[in-house]
């Protein structure tokens, strides 16, 4: 408590608060910028820190790595771009109410749920940080697997409509992510240009199946004389509306936070798990995708949560869980100090201002989103004729950031055509995408684990965490069954 | 009306594409070799002014990794002693090809440069050399060389190298190595140590040097291959130790080296500059003493004090030499080790 004390009396020092401002505010708007992820948001800011002093450095970063993922929902609910990936999953039922006139409302949960996700992580952090880290490392590649297969199981939720064509999808995500040095093996997979050595990038696939599918969709409307919305339905989020949602903010928080712990797991994929729970325990599941306030608090609760989580095993023993923790660390490199298991003993001014940074930045960040969500809710009332080369130039601007060459503006261009065509043959987008997440971390895990037991598949029950997450996998599966049947027999005696 | 609403999409498609084609940024492969550089200064004559206008650096490596940090520190020496602005651009991806092809496409000034490290050359010598073949580059030259050796946590029922190969040998196959990327130098590095000490292992390879890590400290491995930079933290914390390394001296006084122990193990972890092949050979030269001089400041020597690095300066012919028999070495290992 004296230490926390002490990372406050850091914060309110100097110039620090300003800069805390000043980093919610650009990290805002990178979030917002689909293509600057937070990994490439805190690259590109490292120069800017030489001048500063460790803690002020560490304030600005920390502040905008939690910015970015609050900024991320805004374009994925007003755009269908998510600004950061991990809003991928808030664009599925954010769009659709922003289409319905509810931005305000979507925007509102979104800044209401990304705070709680991100606060309650932040104290669960500062309360348990040691034993949190000493538990994520007890993930190995079998239990890496495990949680990857879980991960993939939420392709059945997504394409509920036609699981055939959802399976499809996610058969050629996973195949896709086969493209590029073979991480085991060393040799080269569908390698056509250098560029494909690290595989399909990640980013601009995700701008190009989302935002630039979405840009066609818009010039069909806009063709077809469809009206532009003349006014937005005035109301902002309700109390009701909100404590609806509690169910998924509050699993929303643990998923978040549970999985963000895990090194290479993070926000990406803990914001689809926690939609895909949202969905499976709602009242009314059939209206998830085409326009849930739950479906989108559950991921921006839980990728929020997730971000604050990877700060967890990053600064309690030195291991980033995910790239912009990794450039998070280089950072503090760059100023002479070296992240590891004794930072707490040797810099207790570094970690402590982290939490301090971070208790007052979520709330702050919160409010400025609920204030600002007026304006930035005009934005569907551009006209699409106007709107969509607009987002076409922010979605290359974005695509080429991401490695400086030309070759991520293809491949989001690419991806944009084949995304448009399966949509306007009801293919599903979402179960494509979160293969691209996870499959990479299927493989390689599962081939790790095969080098580990000599082969043997035994490996994967043999492991207390594995079993645990494969009995929770089941349980997911089998529970609607055991509801209906419940509700079948109640029908039946009633 | 539908049909032509589709074709009116796909035309501005097709506008779209157009409209992007012939774009600078796509990197040519083909050597511009031959073409003379024009500096400032009198390019004919053995003097040279340089540099007299901002230098790039790029570099393959993300932001705050060990080659980012030394391309960083190296530009703040640079502009300490000269004045002009040193920019480090990172170039990631492709393996290093994204930043062989950004360096080819600038001109052949010497106001571009790249970061070379042992990490290309692995690269290069998988197949990146197709598209970027060596005599594209002039090394100009090497600045670091980082040590690597095996590492186990203090949890290990091993205590030295020689209990880990009487168990390796007493149960062969069995022994977990981790070590960042497959057929990379800390694969060969692994495989080395194996026909060095006589025993055989599985190698399990990590994608970053914190996935090895964490695998490490959570007991998933029994061992990795890493560098002494990185371990130093959990040294420190009592919770990792090295017990054999590449190098001179000692970087842990319980860990031996490679040639205490008769190891012969070819691989260390080198860092230095490269320009593209074209550039003036006096301008090259002005460009090595430059780091030279680089390297000699107080700024440059506090950080590689802070990271524990020696200065292990090559100039140009001596770092070409060093890179084509690495690159000779590397060929060789491969096919003697892997098969």
């Amino acid at each position: 408590m004296a230490n926390l004390m002490y990372g406050f009396s850091l914060l309110f020092s100097g110039n620090n608060f300003l800069v805390l401002l000043i980093g919610v505010v650009v990290g805002y708007f990178l979030g917002i910028v689909p293509g600057i992820s937070a990994a490439v948001s805190l690259a590109l800011l490292i120069p800017f820190t030489f001048g500063m002093d460790p803690v002020s450095a560490m304030i600005l970063l920390t502040t905008i790595y939690t910015a970015i993922n609050f900024g991320g929902g805004i374009p994925a609910i007003l755009l269908n771009t998510p600004g950061t990936p991990s809003a991928a999953a808030t664009v599925l039922d954010g769009y659709p109410l922003a289409q319905q006139g509810k931005a305000k409302k979507a925007l509102g949960i979104t800044m209401f749920a990304s705070g709680i996700g991100g606060f309650f992580s932040v104290i669960m952090m500062i309360a348990f940080s040691m034993p949190l880290a000493l538990f994520a490392l007890r993930f190995g590649p079998p239990e890496y697997f495990i949680l990857a297969i879980m991960g993939l199981s939420v392709v059945a939720g997504l394409s509920a409509d036609n699981l055939t064509k959802g399976l499809i999808l996610a058969s050629l995500g996973l195949f896709l992510t086969t493209v590029g040095m073979d991480p085991i093996g060393g040799g080269f997979r569908y390698v056509m240009s250098f560029h494909l050595l690290e595989g399909i990038p990640f980013v601009p696939a995700l701008i190009g199946l989302f935002a630039i599918s979405e840009i066609f969709s818009m010039m069909e409307e806009a063709s077809a004389n469809q009206k532009p919305m003349e006014k937005i339905d005035g109301e902002g989020i309700t109390v009701a509306e909100v404590k609806s949602c509690r169910r998924a903010i509050g699993l929303g928080s643990i998923i978040g936070f549970i999985v963000g712990l895990i090194p290479a797991a993070g926000p990406n994929i803990a914001a689809w798990m926690s939609y895909n729970e949202a969905k499976r325990g709602s009242s009314n599941p059939e209206n998830f995708g085409k326009g849930e306030l739950a479906g989108v608090a559950a991921p921006e609760t839980s990728n929020n949560a997730a971000a604050a989580g990877g700060l967890v095993p990053t600064l309690a023993l030195g291991i980033p869980g995910s790239p912009p923790l990794a450039v998070l660390i280089g950072a503090l490199t760059l100023h002479g100090i070296t992240a590891g298991p004794l930072l707490f003993e040797r810099n207790p001014e570094v970690p402590y201002s982290i939490f301090a940074t971070m208790i007052i930045a979520t709330p702050l960040m919160m409010i400025l989103g609920l204030v600002c969500i007026k304006y930035f809710a005009l934005v569907t009332l551009i006209p699409k004729t106007v709107l969509a080369p607009i987002v076409l130039g922010v979605c290359t601007v974005g695509s080429f950031a991401v490695s400086g060459t030309m070759f991520g503006v293809w491949a989001a261009y690419i991806f944009g055509v084949v995304g448009y065509i399966f949509k306007r043959f009801g293919f599903p987008i979402p179960p494509i995408v979160l293969a691209l997440v996870l499959g990479r971390m299927a493989e390689t895990n599962f081939r790790r684990s095969m080098l580990m037991s000599g082969g043997d598949l035994s490996i994967f029950v043999t492991r207390p965490i594995t079993v645990v997450i494969m009995l929770l996998t089941i349980l997911m599966f089998v529970y609607p069954l055991i509801k209906s049947q419940i509700k079948k027999r109640k029908a039946a005696a009633g | 009306m539908r049909k032509a609403k589709l074709m009116a999409i796909i035309l501005v498609v097709i506008l779209i594409l157009a409209a992007c084609g012939g774009s600078p940024a796509a990197p040519a492969p083909a050597a511009p070799a031959g073409t003379p550089a024009a500096p400032a200064g009198d390019a004919g004559t053995a003097e040279v002014t340089f540099p007299t206008g901002p230098i790039t650096i790029f570099n393959s490596s993300p932001a705050g990794a060990p080659a980012d940090v030394m391309a960083r520190e190296l530009a703040r020496s640079i502009e300490e002693l000269t004045g002009v602005t040193v920019t480090v651009d990172n170039a990631t991806g492709g393996g290093g090809g994204v930043m062989f092809g950004s360096v080819m496409a600038r001109p052949t000034d010497g106001y571009t440069w790249g970061s070379f490290t042992a990490a290309q050359i692995v690269a290069l010598q998988a197949g990146l050399s197709d598209d970027f073949p060596l005599d594209n580059f002039t090394w100009v030259s090497r600045i670091q060389n980082d040590h690597i050796g095996l590492a186990i946590s203090t949890d290990s029922p091993f205590s030295d190298i020689h209990d880990l190969v009487a168990w390796a040998q007493a149960n062969p196959g069995q022994l977990l190595i981790g070590g960042q990327g497959s057929g990379s130098g800390i694969h060969l590095s692994s495989l080395a140590l194996g026909r060095e000490a006589g025993f055989e292992f599985t190698y399990v390879p990590f994608d970053g040097g914190a996935e090895g890590l964490s695998a490490l400290l959570g007991g998933h491995v029994d061992a990795l291959m890493v560098g002494p930079t990185i371990i130093r933290p959990y040294y420190e914390a009592g919770q990792a130790i090295m017990i054999t390394s590449t190098g001179e001296s000692r970087p842990f006084a319980e860990t031996p080296t490679n040639s205490e122990l008769g190891f012969d193990i070819p691989f260390t972890q080198y860092r230095g500059i490269f320009v593209q092949t074209g550039v003036d050979p006096a301008i090259v030269q002005a460009i090595a003493d430059l780091i030279y001089e680089a390297t000699l400041t107080e700024s440059f020597q506090t950080y590689l004090e802070l990271v524990e690095l020696e200065r292990e300066f090559l100039g140009p012919e001596d770092f070409r030499d060093f890179v084509l028999a690495d690159f000779a070495d590397l060929e060789a290992t491969i096919a003697e080790l892997l098969n």
